[in-house]
């Protein structure tokens, strides 16, 4: 069930977006076949790189279950980075996966909203089953979407034990008698039973990080993943709008407002 | 608990200190410890988990060899290559590089220091550690004009620095892409 109106923020602490599918391994998708795709995509995405495969990974009944799974078949040869020239946009590809990314590039760069990131998604998912209908190779068939959204809130480094400067409704221990502590990270996984088929999961992480520039940072993350409700693209984008949907409103419960006015809430 | 504590496993390419690790790593998927064997060595813990791992590893294959080198190398007075040099030089090069940073080429200084560069396109990125491991940083443009210049020791220099550099990768990468198709 998805609310029409969300909470808004003019100035979200938001650096990366990543919209990405897992499909049953297509084996033709090697690289040296992509290089058809990649020319149809280089003057959005002139840079190209190799980099290590995900492993396959599938939400499990519980938590705890083991998201790795053990792959039997090829062997993922490596995934493909497509990157615009200032690193911000990306598209990554391996035998088994689709992903699109947003990321802050050096020096800012204002985040493009989620429908943006979602068209940029579908074009780069209608475009890859085109170019593998176009082939004769196995048809796109989707098992597991993810939306991540990663949030870097600059903090002094002296408060990075203090996570409730950010989120609501922490007590961290105050009366510890060697509080407060030097770090903190706070992890949390909520079941999503109005989305795709179960099990479908929230995740979301408080950690320190450090951004680009040295400053100290807390790395805030959320992210939903499973099995969309059928293995379409349309299946995909529909488990990606709900999945959007619930990041937003838990990014807006679990802040602080005082953060609220900083994000120039609406 | 550590369930819930363990990352997922997702195609964002940030994290958090301290990264995450895949329940089926090998050695390669552990991370960029940087292990620098040789007549010494040093252990240095910067655990990636993007490209920089590869950096990493091209850092500890060149700085392994110059570790080896013995006194007066250079047929004079030359110093062997200090462990402060080379905590200098990895400690520097992850201060600028990112992911999609080249490698830089690593040279012995004959007073036990170091000097990493990256040449792309008559641009030259050029940073010394001298044997105490203090980094200095000089860029110039294809004329040799003098771009940047300066003590890598401050956030804003060392964004500058990295900037250059990863300008000049992405510049060397998209031309040298090898799944072109020939014309």
């Amino acid at each position: 069930v998805l609310v029409t109106s969300l909470p808004e923020f003019s100035n979200p602490p938001v650096t990366e977006v990543a919209l990405g599918v897992q499909f049953r391994p297509v084996p033709q998708l090697r690289a040296i076949e992509l290089a058809t795709l990649r020319e149809q995509w280089r003057a959005e995405l002139p840079v190209a790189q190799e980099q290590p495969p995900l492993p396959p990974i599938s939400e499990g009944q519980a938590v705890g279950t083991p998201p790795v799974l053990f792959r039997v078949g090829p062997p993922l040869l490596s995934r493909l980075w497509f990157l615009s020239e200032d690193g911000s946009r990306l598209v990554q590809i391996q035998l088994d996966r689709l992903i699109v990314n947003w990321r802050q590039a050096d020096g800012g760069g204002i985040y493009p909203r989620y429908p943006a990131i979602r068209a940029m998604f579908a074009d780069r998912a209608s475009d890859l089953a085109g170019f593998i209908a176009e082939r004769g190779f196995d048809a796109l068939e989707i098992t597991q979407v993810e939306v991540n959204y990663i949030n870097s809130i600059p903090l002094p480094e002296d408060r990075l034990g203090h996570l409730e400067d950010l989120l609501r409704g922490l007590s961290l221990n105050a009366d510890h008698h060697l509080a407060p502590p030097e770090q903190a990270r706070v992890a949390m996984v909520f079941p999503v039973p109005d989305l795709g088929r179960p099990p479908v999961r929230l995740y979301v992480e408080a950690a320190p990080a450090s951004r680009p520039d040295g400053q100290s940072a807390v790395h805030f993350s959320l992210s939903v993943r499973g099995a969309p409700s059928g293995g379409k693209i349309d299946d995909a984008l529909e488990f990606m709008d709900g999945a959007h949907d619930h990041i937003v409103r838990s990014f807006d419960k679990m802040t602080v407002e005082t953060m609220h006015t900083v994000w120039g809430k609406q | 608990v550590t369930s819930i504590l363990d990352p997922v496993v997702s195609g964002a390419t940030s994290y958090p200190l301290g990264g995450f690790r895949l329940s089926c790593a090998t050695d390669r998927d552990e991370g960029g410890v940087v292990f620098l064997a040789g007549a010494r060595v040093v252990l240095m813990d910067l655990t990636f988990h993007d490209r920089r791992a590869w950096l990493g590893d091209q850092a500890r294959a060149q700085l392994d060899e110059l570790l080896q080198l013995e006194p007066q190398w250079d047929g004079h007075r030359a110093k062997v290559i200090s462990i402060e040099a080379v905590r200098g030089a990895v400690e520097s090069l992850f201060r600028i590089a990112d992911e999609v940073s080249l490698a830089p080429q690593f040279f012995p200084l004959p007073d036990g220091g170091v000097q990493y560069e990256w040449h792309v396109g008559g641009e030259s990125v050029e940073v010394e550690v001298d044997g105490s491991g203090v980094a200095y940083a000089l860029a110039t443009d294809r004329d040799g004009n003098t771009l940047v210049e300066g003590p890598l020791d401050s956030a804003v220099f060392n964004r500058q620095v990295g900037s250059l550099v990863r300008r000049m990768s992405l510049r060397a990468m998209s031309r040298s892409w090898p799944l072109l198709p020939a014309h």
